[in-house]
């Protein structure tokens, strides 16, 4: 046994190795007119990611779209993980905490098993413990960490399926999600309300099961109550800067210094309505400028990735967005324009990283923003293995 | 050798007990809910040698209804819920929950625990037409599922069911998936023709883990001779229960069944198939109330009216009185290896092949 998977292991070895220098040389020859340089700069900033490793803190891809060919791309630009967002299309629905979106969630669960047990090779590794992040990151392979967004949505008053979806594998969960819910108020909810008192129990839940809180979607007093409830740092997988995009669904300074104090991390989102509100598609460069905004007010610790990117998006990937958010979203998401321009695919993370070293960013602050302040988080927070769950 | 059923004396019961602890029982089907599983009916448990424990999942909810519908899903989830809550509450050294694999079981033995394996009876009430909520239940530990209870469903027909109509395509389809998912095919409460055509299919061997002999006791939930040559030929394990109801032909007159009724059954098959495809499912709950039985009266009166004073066998009501089946085996000249393998043994080997 141990043997075969052994081998099996040095066999996706030697394909990643093997298709990074075809790709390198394909790579190569389509920059060979855009000169050596660039060429250069660009294969620097792609050793750096994949020395680090990064980690997707958002990643909205669905399961019909992880191809062989896609998880080729992250093996190359050097992702390492992905936080996944099941199901979200069923559970923004409606604003039960019925059983049918339990349902669909437990449904997608089963879709993304199957779509990992399709691919060859064994590249893709469900998570459940930061050793296996650690893991992939030695082999080869990308994480895949299961995480929920609107908990409002699927979670019952018992929250007693909150531990089956533990069992089950996940390990991320926002609360609300734009709207008001049983638990809390989300980012469109102009009375920016409290935490109800059940969402007070559902954080001190979140706490003993060791998941992770992702505080994308909710509101900011509700967010600034959870920060100084929770045991345990949070993340907000997928959130900008207020103060240079003022959509509701980013972050005052007042949220971001919450996330420096209590050790927690912003995702940076590349999701256009969260970078620019001018009727423009903004680029990489407006996306940096978000990141760096972080950086200069609370330092390197406190950021990583959080595109909510996803691969193959389909038009119909849109329409609840668009229909059920317009106000918060724009109602104007298109595939073409639905991200920067330049951040747009795992490839596209070379680009990020050479401004990052534009801006002189030393290689140790990389390795945080790449892969660390996550790392930091999930170790502190994972304390349950779950492993015996299988 | 009828002189034996003279009442055993305390040193033969005591032997009989250290001989029932090393070996280890496995009690192939208990009812008792997640809230009667207290910390004194573990402990009686374990007095016992039970080694592990096939409990049935939010039966009484699941059999309300027939529809296929989450609601009965959620009753599922939330049954599986309330056991890992109920056990973290255990002193040491508490259970193994839930078991995974026969090893699990071998340890749970030889630390002295329960094993605690999640069974679901009638499955078909509530599974949907895609597999996608039988591999959840796998990966949530279930191990031992049963398709139709007592009713037609969308999988087959139950032995309630008169027209006896077999496997549908789904329950073909389904009875595959349960082999490639490792799950044990449990077929107590299918039909007769269900049965037959699902031991046909199965590349594994199957349970019956509460079913007993139609030839001494002509209920329909009983297995004809040629049931039990065909769960024989897959290699499995018919588990003797001491539910009233299946040990007497005529329960409404208020009588017992007594230990020589459950016995005469075990003698039966091990004559008929020898001593290897013999278990033991009591179909025992702790506690049970009176209200889940009127639940079961409404909806299954050809198993006949039960009530708690009745349901089970005079001398096997419960773990603790185990021994008096041990014991009767061994003053009637059972080898101690074959008694081990009706404890235990058979079903352990079921386990091993089917789950790894």
């Amino acid at each position: 046994m141990g043997g075969r998977d052994r081998t099996s292991r040095k066999i996706r070895y030697w394909r990643v190795i093997v298709s990074t220098i075809w790709r390198r040389q394909e790579d190569g020859m389509s920059q060979e007119r855009a000169g050596t340089r660039e060429w250069t700069r660009q294969a620097e900033a792609v050793a750096l990611q994949r020395r680090f490793g990064v980690i997707q803190g958002c990643e909205a891809t669905r399961p019909y779209a992880l191809t062989p060919d896609f998880v080729r791309q992250l093996q190359n630009a050097g992702f390492v993980a992905l936080n996944l967002s099941l199901a979200p299309h069923d559970a923004r629905k409606g604003l039960s905490s019925e059983t049918k979106t339990f349902m669909s969630i437990v449904e997608a669960i089963d879709e993304w098993h199957a779509a990992v047990e399709k691919l060859p090779g064994a590249a893709i590794l469900p998570v459940r413990t930061v050793d296996d992040i650690s893991l992939a990151k030695r082999t080869g392979r990308v994480a895949l960490i299961f995480g929920l967004q609107g908990a409002g949505y699927w979670l019952d008053r018992k929250l007693l399926v909150l531990r089956t979806l533990h069992r089950l594998g996940v390990r991320v969960v926002g609360i609300a999600y734009m709207r008001r819910d049983i638990f809390a108020e989300g980012t469109g909810e102009k009375a920016d309300g409290s935490l109800s008192s059940l969402g007070e129990r559902l954080v001190k839940d979140l706490n003993r099961l060791g998941m992770v809180i992702d505080l994308s979607h909710m509101g900011r007093r509700a967010s600034l109550e959870v920060m100084e409830l929770s045991e345990h740092p949070v993340i907000l997988s997928h959130s900008n800067v207020r103060a240079l995009c003022p959509s509701p669904r980013n972050l005052t300074d007042e949220q971001i210094d919450a996330v420096a104090q209590t050790g927690s991390v912003i995702g940076l989102a590349a999701l256009s309505p969260l970078v620019t509100l001018e009727s423009r598609r903004p680029t990489v460069g407006d996306f940096i400028a978000h990141l760096d905004y972080i950086v200069q007010r609370v330092g390197p610790d406190h950021v990583g990735m959080g595109w909510e990117y996803a691969h193959a998006r389909r038009p119909e990937d849109l329409v609840m967005s668009n229909s059920l958010y317009p106000d918060i979203l724009g109602g104007k998401l298109t595939v073409e324009t639905a991200h920067c321009e330049d951040v747009d695919g795992p490839q596209d993370m070379a680009k990020v990283t050479e401004r990052l070293l534009d801006l002189g960013y030393p290689e140790d602050v990389l390795a945080k923003i790449f892969f660390s302040n996550y790392m930091r988080v999930f170790s502190q927070v994972w304390t349950r293995a779950g492993r015996e769950q299988g | 050798m009828s002189p034996t059923t003279a009442a055993p004396s305390t040193q033969d019961l005591m032997d009989s007990l250290a001989f029932q602890r090393a070996s280890g029982v496995v009690q192939a089907c208990e009812v008792t809910r997640a809230y009667a599983y207290t910390p004194a009916y573990y402990q009686e448990q374990r007095d016992a040698g039970v080694a592990a424990v096939n409990v049935t999942l939010a039966a009484t909810d699941a059999r309300k209804g027939i529809s296929s519908d989450s609601r009965t899903f959620y009753h599922v989830v939330d049954s599986i819920e309330e056991w890992h809550r109920v056990c973290a509450r255990l002193p040491v050294p508490g259970v193994t929950i839930p078991v995974r694999t026969a090893a699990d079981i071998e340890a749970a033995h030889a630390t002295g625990k329960v094993g605690i394996i999640f069974g679901l009876q009638g499955a078909g009430s509530w599974l949907d037409r895609e597999v996608v909520l039988l591999r959840t239940i796998s990966r949530l530990g279930v191990r031992i599922v049963g398709l139709a209870y007592q009713r037609r469903d969308i999988f087959a027909d139950g032995s309630g069911e008169p027209s006896n109509a077999g496997l549908s395509v789904y329950g073909k389809a389904f009875i595959r998936e349960m082999n490639d998912l490792g799950l044990v095919i449990d077929l107590s409460h299918m039909g007769l023709r269900a049965s037959m055509e699902a031991m046909e299919l199965t590349r594994h061997p199957v349970i019956f883990s509460h079913s007993n002999v139609h030839a001494l006791v002509p209920s329909v939930r009983n297995l004809t001779d040629e049931q039990i040559d065909a769960a024989v030929a897959t290699g499995g394990v018919i588990c003797v229960t001491a539910f009233t109801s299946l040990l007497m032909a005529n329960v409404s007159k208020g009588r017992r069944p007594t230990l020589d009724d459950y016995v005469a059954h075990v003698d039966y098959l091990v004559q008929r198939v020898g001593p290897d495809h013999v278990g033991v499912g009591l179909d025992y709950a702790h506690q049970r109330v009176q209200d889940d039985l009127e639940v079961h009266n409404r909806l299954h009166p050809e198993l006949g009216r039960l009530n708690t004073e009745t349901i089970h066998a005079q001398g096997l009501d419960g773990p603790a009185e185990l021994v008096n089946l041990t014991a009767r085996l061994l003053s009637r000249g059972y080898r101690r290896d074959d008694i081990q393998n009706i404890l235990s043994g058979n079903l352990m080997r079921v386990f091993r092949t089917v789950w790894g």
